[in-house]
């Protein structure tokens, strides 16, 4: 054989060992994703007391982008507080209140009425609620991509940000100005409203502080976490280079996932006996 | 803010910004009264260096940009265009004058407890001194998000008062109150060193407390 065709047969077999390695990666990752609930899955269920929500990836598989030290700090540091401090207030109202029924709801649910909690309760609920929340749907939309592969949402989510952002490119630099631009802490969001109609309900918000959507009836499809916790570590200052890193990082498989969620807390489907 | 002109392309119109800010000499950094080591090991050097470079820097060159868009807005008489750059003058004006106070507030350890009148006045409206540390260790580390903890005088009153403010609302400007002490509890004022220990930093804060600094803006607030 010629030095030519033992190059060009060793080229594609070199291909075909990559793309069967990248097949092997998404398996895992797929599998993974299929095994263990997504983070935001346990705001649905009472509880006496919520556990941290379990990562769909290692603390280290967001390298480049976001490393361990963030993700573990973030995680262990400061979701870990807003739970903790959520669990105390939800006891605390519980021992005073034992036969209020709508204090032992899901949290997704005591954190939709807040104004039905008791006001010596409902600031502190709200902020760490909130913050228990916000991490979980944080965490749930990003996905390792070592490779740093840019990545674009499906097709239907797709036509939806074209007809309200004109087309990706605006949405993406519509969210990015919101967050570089956000003073203090905060988060920035895509969010569906259900309220208005089809093909209008797409829009960026932004929140401050663990301020959450949710509490305006909105739902979050995507969050970006500006604290500067988020991103200290790596960046300091630089908030900037931050978000485009964390743009390498959103799965819009997720955010679809999480599309769902919601539209299925809305609309239960009616289980045929 | 300068990131931000750089990466869309320097326009004529920023150019003329630029140039009007440079001729007209609006805010500064202020000097920074010691080495950025100089409050070892309780804020350590690297921290100190990005907080006066980068963050008070920013603060002070988004402030001149602001301003500059107010004259402008007001040769026009355009009072929405006033209103709308409020937010901006507030918290570029607000982080400017809030580090301002923040490293003459601090200082190497000296051991240096308050006396005379300081004291007095600490021991009057907070028992002791140690309960003043608590009350506004207590105060800062509550802090929802970012912004800073204050010891403060009330001139209404002649006390000494602890508040809080969000962001870089600054203190006089939003309750009044004189600022004397002030405990920025952003987290790029301690992730560096303490992560989200928050508590830590707080604690060790009081090491660097410059209390000549303190003593001599509470005798001014008290005269003025």
């Amino acid at each position: 054989m010629s030095p030519v065709s033992v190059v060009t047969l060793w080229l594609v077999a070199l291909c075909a060992a990559s793309e069967q390695q990248q097949q092997q990666q998404q398996q895992r990752k797929e599998d993974l994703r299929a095994v263990i609930q997504p983070p935001y899955y346990l705001i649905t269920v009472p509880a006496e007391s919520y556990i941290l929500p379990l990562l769909p990836y290692d603390y280290d598989q967001l390298e480049p982008q976001i490393e361990k030290s963030t993700v573990r700090a973030h995680y262990f540091g400061h979701h870990e507080n807003y739970r903790k401090k959520m669990n105390s207030i939800l006891t605390l109202w519980r021992l005073e209140e034992p036969d209020n029924s709508f204090s032992k709801q899901p949290i997704l649910n005591i954190f939709k009425q807040l104004d039905e909690v008791p006001d010596k309760y409902r600031l502190r609920l709200k902020n760490n609620a909130g913050g228990f929340i916000n991490h979980a749907i944080y965490w749930a939309v990003m996905s390792p991509n070592p490779n740093g592969t840019e990545r674009f949402p499906s097709a239907s989510l797709m036509k939806e940000i074209e007809e309200s952002f004109e087309n990706f490119y605006q949405f993406h630099l519509v969210f990015t100005n919101e967050a570089v631009d956000l003073l203090g802490s905060g988060y920035v969001w895509l969010v569906r409203d259900h309220k208005q109609e089809p093909g209008k309900q797409l829009s960026v918000v932004i929140t401050k502080d663990q301020d959450s959507p949710i509490t305006q009836d909105l739902d979050p499809l995507l969050v970006l976490d500006v604290w500067e916790h988020a991103y200290y570590l790596k960046h300091q200052y630089r908030r900037g280079s931050y978000v485009d890193d964390w743009w390498l990082l959103v799965d819009w498989q997720a955010v679809d996932e999480l599309d769902q969620f919601w539209k299925r807390i809305r609309n239960p489907a009616k289980e045929e006996l | 803010m300068l990131g931000k002109i750089l990466w869309q392309g320097v326009t004529s119109r920023h150019l003329t910004a630029i140039w009007s800010i440079s001729s007209r000499s609006k805010h500064k950094l202020p000097d920074l009264p010691y080495d950025f080591n100089a409050l070892e090991p309780y804020i350590s050097a690297e921290i100190m260096k990005i907080h006066y470079e980068k963050h008070h820097a920013t603060y002070v060159s988004n402030l001149n940009v602001a301003e500059e868009k107010l004259g402008e807005a007001k040769a026009k008489g355009d009072i929405s265009a006033v209103i709308a750059l409020a937010p901006a003058l507030r918290f570029n004006g607000g982080g400017h004058i809030n580090h301002s106070i923040f490293w003459q507030n601090l200082g190497p350890k000296s051991g240096e407890e308050p006396t005379d009148d300081l004291k007095s006045a600490i021991e009057l409206d907070f028992g002791s001194i140690e309960n003043l540390k608590i009350q506004l260790s207590t105060a800062s580390i509550a802090v929802q998000g970012s912004g800073w903890g204050w010891l403060g005088y009330n001139r209404q009153s002649g006390r000494l008062q602890i508040a809080v403010c969000p962001n870089q609302d600054p203190l006089e400007a939003t309750t009044g109150l004189v600022p004397l002490f002030g405990i920025d509890v952003w987290e790029h004022a301690y992730y560096l060193q303490y992560k989200n220990v928050r508590p830590d930093y707080v604690k060790a804060i009081w090491n660097v407390a410059n209390w000549s600094d303190i003593a001599s803006r509470f005798a001014k607030a008290k005269s003025g």
